[in-house]
């Protein structure tokens, strides 16, 4: 009897044993490292499936590549589309820069044109998705105040409202983070009525080179039920993909090596 | 001229092969979409998501253009300004780290009334080296930080395209060159020898009025404006230069150029032909972040190696040019811009002396503005904006408004204007006045993955 029960405990995860985390601050860390910077670089093909209010679909397709130039901080972005055909060998690059402003560049090939774009608004659509930049990359942690709320069997819920409440549509978003994992698995917002309007969940997990990585996602907008699907297939981490090829010479000539499937 | 044809013939036998060659696509886009997958996502059309590196990427799509001038323009055949429909194929295909890339346009065109088949593009690109890249063939350049102002791209551009409504990527005019991009720590380094200068796509009369300064008034065809153009060979080739660093945020570059102007903006008395003059640039460009916007600077020195001292009645002279400019998006989904621009004409007074009608000549300084508003909505299917041209100096403006409307992701329709006008009719844009023109656009895509 005692075996089995031994045995059974075996099987329970790992955060069973241990105890629960109660810094709020080192939370919210963890689960933003398990979210976005997993491994030292890393390579996916995402497809967005775009759903509006009437249901209709729009497509898109690309590959990102990633570079941490510090854990938890600093990274690097090349995103290359492969799909719809008027948007194909378009490519996006973004070096992001905590706390300041990101730089991004878009490359239009049919005018072979580099152009760099103007810091805007973290929170608007992402290539007309229903995520939005902040979705893609990552929130700047620093720009709310944190607040575990819950501690459940499998969540720590965390309240974050912003400390500028101007700059965002939101007053405040309520996050469910796997306690095994410390993937989001849920993130609702709230407007300055309080009304839910908009829901980002993970819908798929799987683990990866030892990484669990978010591998569905759907963002909702509640306010007119549109929304977008987001797969990632073909992860991988720490390819070695080198910082240097985050720079201009890749928009003009996509580095195939490391932007190829296998 | 750029893109020489590959093939020309009367419109109404290629028609036909026009036609053909659409439903072929169709058909064969059909095939390749209902090939049987068990689960497959039906949306994409495959379920494997494999780039397939043994096949070439395939693409294609048709267009069909409309635009009519909005006042009647007495100097031209026509009452079109746009009329044609487009069929484009596009393969790339990659051997290891070797890119090849096709382009190719088959036009039907109902104001020359010819159908022509052209080649948008044509290259080879790879790397030779870990920090050495070579494209080689037909391609599109660009550079500089103008928007829709250039300093220093010499790359050739077709203004016939870009006056008529056509997709923004027709303003840029390929270049059979070579291209060598050499990568460091300490700058980057962009190499371009085009052999044979390939000029601007520049008005005739065809399509467009212009004002011509010999007789002093308006133009238009017949007979079609035809300049002569460099001797074809290597030593009247061009070569252009650009030398760059991007530095904490802020993009840093230098440009060089020789060549030849890219407009037949100099006259050989002997021939009585317009010509295009012997040209030397050189420039810097600086853009930077500032208060959540981007400014930029450039500067250009354009120097007339026919005509350095000013004096020569028939060759433009050297001109300074100075560029400054701020973008941001000012509130979410929207971005403005503005730019201010002069040229300065250097030896002016020699201009003048020498000239033959000295009160139509370049103001000493040029100067001009432009403003931008651009606006997406509706999850980026619908884009609107109002882009504007205005002479403070010249007293002469162009305005391009556009909607482009997204239907889905094969279907695109763009309707747009091209408004100029001016308070004399020999300025750069006070001479187009006639040419004003509203234009609609839709295009269908295909994919063949």
């Amino acid at each position: 009897m005692n075996r089995i029960i031994l045995s059974l405990l075996f099987l329970l995860p790992s955060s069973a044993f241990s105890a629960d985390l109660t810094d709020v601050d080192h939370i919210v860390d963890r689960a933003i490292k398990a979210a976005f910077y997993a491994g030292e670089d890393g390579r996916a093909v995402t497809r967005m499936t775009i759903v509006d209010k009437q249901g209709r679909k729009q497509l898109r397709q690309f590959t990102i590549l990633r570079h941490d130039v510090e854990d938890g901080g600093k990274q690097k972005f090349l995103v290359y589309f492969t799909r719809p055909s008027d948007v194909k060998k378009t490519m996006f690059l973004v070096h992001k820069h905590p706390g300041k402003t990101d730089d991004r560049w878009l490359y239009l090939p049919e005018l072979d044109l580099v152009k760099r774009i103007a810091a805007g608004d973290d929170r608007t659509s992402f290539v007309g998705s229903n995520f939005f930049y902040e979705d893609v990359s990552g929130r700047d942690s620093s720009a709310d105040t944190h607040e575990l709320i819950q501690t459940s069997d499998t969540f720590y819920v965390v309240k974050n409202t912003p400390k500028d409440p101007s700059s965002v549509e939101f007053s405040q978003y309520t996050v469910w983070i796997d306690k095994d994992t410390f993937i989001p698995m849920k993130t609702e917002y709230k407007d300055e009525d309080g009304t839910l309007y908009r829901r980002v969940e993970t819908m798929e997990v799987k683990e990866i080179s030892g990484f669990n990585t978010a591998t569905k996602m759907k963002v909702s907008n509640l306010r007119n039920n549109s929304y977008t699907l987001n797969e990632m297939r073909f992860i991988k981490y720490n390819l070695g993909i080198p910082e240097s090829i985050f720079a201009e010479r890749s928009l003009r000539s996509p580095p195939i090596k490391w932007l190829k499937n296998r | 001229m750029n893109s020489p044809k590959l093939a020309s013939f009367p419109l109404s036998k290629a028609l036909l092969v026009f036609l053909s060659l659409v439903l072929c696509s169709a058909a064969m886009h059909a095939g390749a979409t209902q090939a049987p997958a068990p689960e497959a996502e039906d949306d994409w059309g495959d379920e494997t998501w494999e780039e397939e590196s043994s096949k070439p990427s395939i693409s294609y799509h048709i267009e069909a253009g409309f635009g009519g001038f909005i006042h009647p323009n007495s100097y031209v055949k026509h009452h079109h300004s746009l009329s044609e429909l487009r069929y484009r194929w596009e393969a790339t295909h990659y051997w290891g780290q070797t890119l090849g890339s096709v382009k190719a346009d088959l036009t039907a065109d109902n104001i020359t009334n010819k159908t022509t088949a052209t080649l948008r593009e044509t290259f080879i690109a790879l790397p030779i080296a870990s920090n050495v890249d070579v494209k080689l063939g037909r391609q599109i350049l660009t550079w500089g930080t103008g928007d829709l102002l250039f300093l220093n791209d010499m790359f050739p551009k077709d203004w016939v395209a870009f006056f008529s409504g056509r997709q923004l990527e027709y303003l840029k005019a390929p270049s059979d060159a070579v291209k060598v991009g050499v990568f460091s720590a300490l700058a980057n380094v962009d190499i371009i020898w085009t052999p044979v200068f390939d000029s601007d796509n520049y008005l005739t009369g065809q399509r467009f009025s212009f004002y011509n300064p010999l007789t002093d008034e308006l133009y238009g065809a017949p007979p079609e404006l035809t300049a002569l153009d460099p001797e074809k060979t290597f030593k009247h080739g061009e070569i252009a230069l650009r030398v760059y660093k991007t530095l904490n945020s802020q993009e840093f570059a230098l440009y060089g150029y020789k060549g030849f102007s890219k407009q037949p903006s100099a006259f050989d008395p002997d021939r009585m032909k317009p010509i295009f003059t012997k040209q030397q640039v050189l420039g810097a460009s600086w853009l930077s972040p500032f208060a959540n916007g981007l400014f930029n600077l450039e500067f250009a020195w354009h120097y007339s190696l026919n005509d350095k001292d000013g004096n020569d009645p028939f060759v433009p002279n050297s001109q300074f040019r100075y560029l400054v400019g701020y973008e941001k998006e000012v509130i979410s989904k929207v971005t403005t811009g503005i730019q201010l621009y002069v040229e300065a004409t250097r030896n002016h007074s020699a201009l003048i002396q020498s000239s033959l009608n000295p009160e139509n000549k370049v103001e000493e300084y040029r100067t001009l503005s432009t403003a931008r508003i651009s606006y997406r909505l509706m999850q980026d299917k619908l884009r609107l904006s109002l882009f504007g041209y205005f002479s403070p100096s010249d007293k002469d403006h162009y305005w391009l408004p556009k909607a482009n409307y997204r239907l889905n992701d094969r279907l695109s329709l763009e309707f747009g204007a091209n408004i100029f006008g001016g308070e004399k009719p020999h300025t750069f844009f006070g001479q187009l006045e006639d040419n004003s023109n509203v234009y609609g656009r839709f295009r269908y895509s295909f994919s063949s993955n």
